[in-house]
């Protein structure tokens, strides 16, 4: 029987920063659902507070008032180290700006997640899911160089490939195509598609370019921290 | 985080940021350095001035000099001196004591000469000083040969031409007749074979025989003169010779002089200073089981009119410690230093790594590990200098004594080495070098345990 629980349930998500008659909402009681399977795209334009809120969604953001329960668990009762073998073991992400560490080969950066998963380091095992992930990617070849030498379009594949190292049910993207070009990009979100396809991988997309829009199931405007479309602090 | 993956994260950080990471353990090497080299100099002063010259493991202990009282003064009895075996009894039950060795002083002048047969000629002295102990306490082997020879005495005799040589006659004063006997035991201290090697030998052309002696002078006879010396003639009784072999070293044997079996000593004072003199003893030393247990023991002994004969122990215990506290505290300074260094180096350290912290934080690492992660590069550093830092002291050490054989003149208990490197003292050095570095990190490691991911990525 499957799990028809939703991946993502969050209620009333509130970020504010600063205080007193500096602070501002980053995120304004924002509630969604994201259910298995799902491609959710998150639109809006720049310091909209879409990316706060995919923070807050991993787990990497806590300072927010709201409710929040990553795969059935509510995330502001765990322990920091649980939250993060959750987010570890079920999430991966993809940044905009790649954020690949160019004084460890292609590969490390790729396996880099297994030194945080808790569990004895097997170098054979991690090495060869590494380069299983590369290979899916289109970038074995490259498994022992620097990501340094890479174009754009190969570092977002290496940070993709990094990303499903440990097959997360969850992706989540912070503007994947935003330092690419035309073409890159397209190969990117090709790439998306195929993998949820292949994969049944949940993707949740923060972006402002509309392309993105061809592979996703469900499409959510963000605007001065609030979420349009039916979900907005009205809606309860 | 698992051993295994914080060892790969530490092994990735020393490559890539070697330089920095050098320099702060580069503090940590010097100041570990110099204080394994203070420590080992100070515990090598300790073996030397509290182990051989003023061992701090023993107390003597002395009747309280009393000033004559006016009726002594005019002519009247003199109070009896020295220490009753009853009170030598009352400080062997006392807590903390291990063992007690009475002494009796010789109470009669005597002169002694001899050793042509080790030194190539014979060398004297007009004022022989001596004492006599228990055999039993000395070691089985030593005590067996550290006997009265009266016990067994020989047959009759006039003169020492009636006995086969190297046997005398033992003929007290007021006996007519005497018997023949083995020459009398004695023993010797290491400092005496201390002194003369580096002070008599050189004055007077004589070669030093140091160990030699150790073996050589065991068996050897010389002669002394009872009741008469350079001073003075005995109280009673007439000036004769007896035989003296010497049968070992013990560091029971008085310091400069001789000693030898107490019933031998106790008969030769009643034979030249009475019979009071024969019963009571001069000295007492108490060997106890630590320096507290010594305050302890002169605090009882003081209330039975007895008091230290030398403080000396304990003076240069106090100055040692003293000294040696001094530089350890200086040594610590440098640490101390070290460590705000390694601070200060961390802490750049975290600020560059903003970007990684917040990616590893993306992908599963805790603020814990982070944390981890940066005290064990602490740790590492931190041991590595240190283990580097008492090398050091050690080789420097060396060079030390090297030197000091070098350039020092020799002087009675000059050491082979100045300094003392017991196994503790490595595990120490490493030990506190590893725990300056973690006080160093700990601010920095809690840093980038607090980095916010989101806003750093």
């Amino acid at each position: 029987m499957t799990d028809d629980r939703p991946i993502i349930e969050a209620v009333r998500l509130t970020r504010v920063y600063g205080g007193g008659k500096a602070s501002k909402k980053a995120v304004d009681a924002v509630s969604l659902e994201v259910r298995r399977r799902e491609i959710v795209l998150i639109f809006g334009p720049s310091g909209c507070g879409k990316s706060t809120l995919l923070a807050m969604l991993g787990g990497l953001d806590r300072a927010y008032t709201g409710a929040l329960k990553l795969f059935g668990q509510d995330a502001a009762a765990l322990p920091d180290r649980e939250l993060s073998r959750l987010r570890g073991r079920h999430i991966g992400f993809v940044f905009q700006s790649f954020h690949l560490l160019d004084h460890l080969t292609v590969l490390a950066n790729v396996t880099a997640p297994s030194l945080f998963s808790g569990e004895p380091l097997d170098d054979e095992r991690v090495e060869k899911r590494g380069l299983e992930v590369l290979r899916r990617v289109g970038l074995e070849d490259s498994a022992r160089v620097s990501p340094a030498e890479l174009s754009g379009g190969q570092r977002q594949r290496v940070a993709l490939a990094r990303a499903l190292l440990g097959k997360p049910e969850l992706l989540l993207c912070d503007e994947p195509t935003g330092n690419l070009d035309r073409g890159t990009g397209e190969q990117i979100i090709d790439l998306f598609a195929d993998l949820h396809a292949e994969l049944g991988t949940t993707f949740v997309i923060v972006t402002h370019e509309d392309r993105l829009e061809r592979i996703a199931h469900r499409r959510l405007d963000m605007l001065d921290g609030r979420l349009a479309d039916g979900h907005g602090p009205d809606d309860g | 985080m698992r051993a295994g993956a914080l060892a790969r994260m530490v092994r990735a950080d020393l490559g890539r940021t070697r330089g920095p990471l050098m320099t702060a353990g580069f503090g940590i090497l010097v100041g570990t350095a110099a204080l394994v080299f203070f420590l080992a100099l100070g515990l090598g002063a300790r073996r030397v001035l509290l182990g051989d010259v003023f061992p701090i493991d023993q107390v003597e202990l002395q009747p309280t000099q009393s000033s004559a009282g006016l009726l002594s003064l005019l002519g009247g009895p003199r109070p009896a001196s020295g220490i009753e075996p009853s009170t030598v009894d009352k400080l062997r039950k006392l807590p903390g004591v291990a063992e007690v060795y009475p002494k009796l002083r010789f109470r009669f002048p005597s002169m002694a000469y001899g050793g042509k047969e080790l030194l190539g000629q014979e060398i004297g002295t007009h004022e022989m000083i001596g004492d006599g102990i228990e055999p039993a306490l000395l070691k089985p082997e030593l005590a067996r040969r550290f006997q009265d020879p009266m016990q067994h005495p020989g047959p009759e005799c006039h003169t020492d031409s009636d006995c086969t040589s190297p046997q005398y006659c033992e003929l007290p004063s007021s006996a007519r007749v005497g018997h023949c006997s083995d020459p009398v035991p004695a023993i010797v201290s290491h400092y005496l074979v201390e002194l003369f090697d580096h002070a008599i030998a050189p004055s007077h052309g004589l070669p030093p025989v140091a160990g030699a002696l150790l073996q050589r002078a065991q068996g050897v006879v010389f002669t002394m003169t009872l009741g008469k010396s350079l001073l003075g003639v005995a109280k009673q009784g007439h000036e004769r010779s007896v035989k003296v072999r010497v049968v070992g070293v013990s560091p029971k044997a008085i310091d400069l002089g001789v000693t030898l079996p107490v019933p031998v000593v106790r008969r030769w004072n009643r034979e030249y200073a009475g019979k009071a003199a024969s019963l009571r003893y001069s000295s007492v030393v108490v060997h106890v089981k630590s320096a507290d247990d010594a305050s302890r023991v002169i605090q009882a002994a003081s209330g039975w009119g007895l008091v230290p004969h030398d403080t000396r122990a304990r003076d240069v215990s106090v100055l040692i410690t003293s000294v040696l506290a001094l530089l350890v505290l200086v040594a610590s300074v440098i640490l101390l230093m070290a460590a705000l260094n390694i601070a200060h180096t961390f802490r750049v350290l975290v600020t560059e790594r903003q970007r990684e912290i917040g990616l590893y934080r993306a992908l599963g690492a805790s603020a814990a590990d982070m944390r981890e992660w940066m005290l064990s590069l602490a740790l590492v550093v931190g041991a590595a200098g240190g283990a580097a830092g008492a090398i050091t002291a050690r080789l420097a050490a060396l060079v030390a004594d090297w030197r000091a054989a070098v350039d020092l003149p020799d002087f009675p208990f000059k050491p082979h080495s100045f300094f003392v490197f017991p196994w503790w003292l490595w595990l120490a050095a490493v030990g506190f070098a590893a725990l300056f570095a973690l006080l160093g990190a700990l601010g920095p490691a809690r840093r980038a345990a607090r980095t916010d991911p989101a806003h750093s990525l």
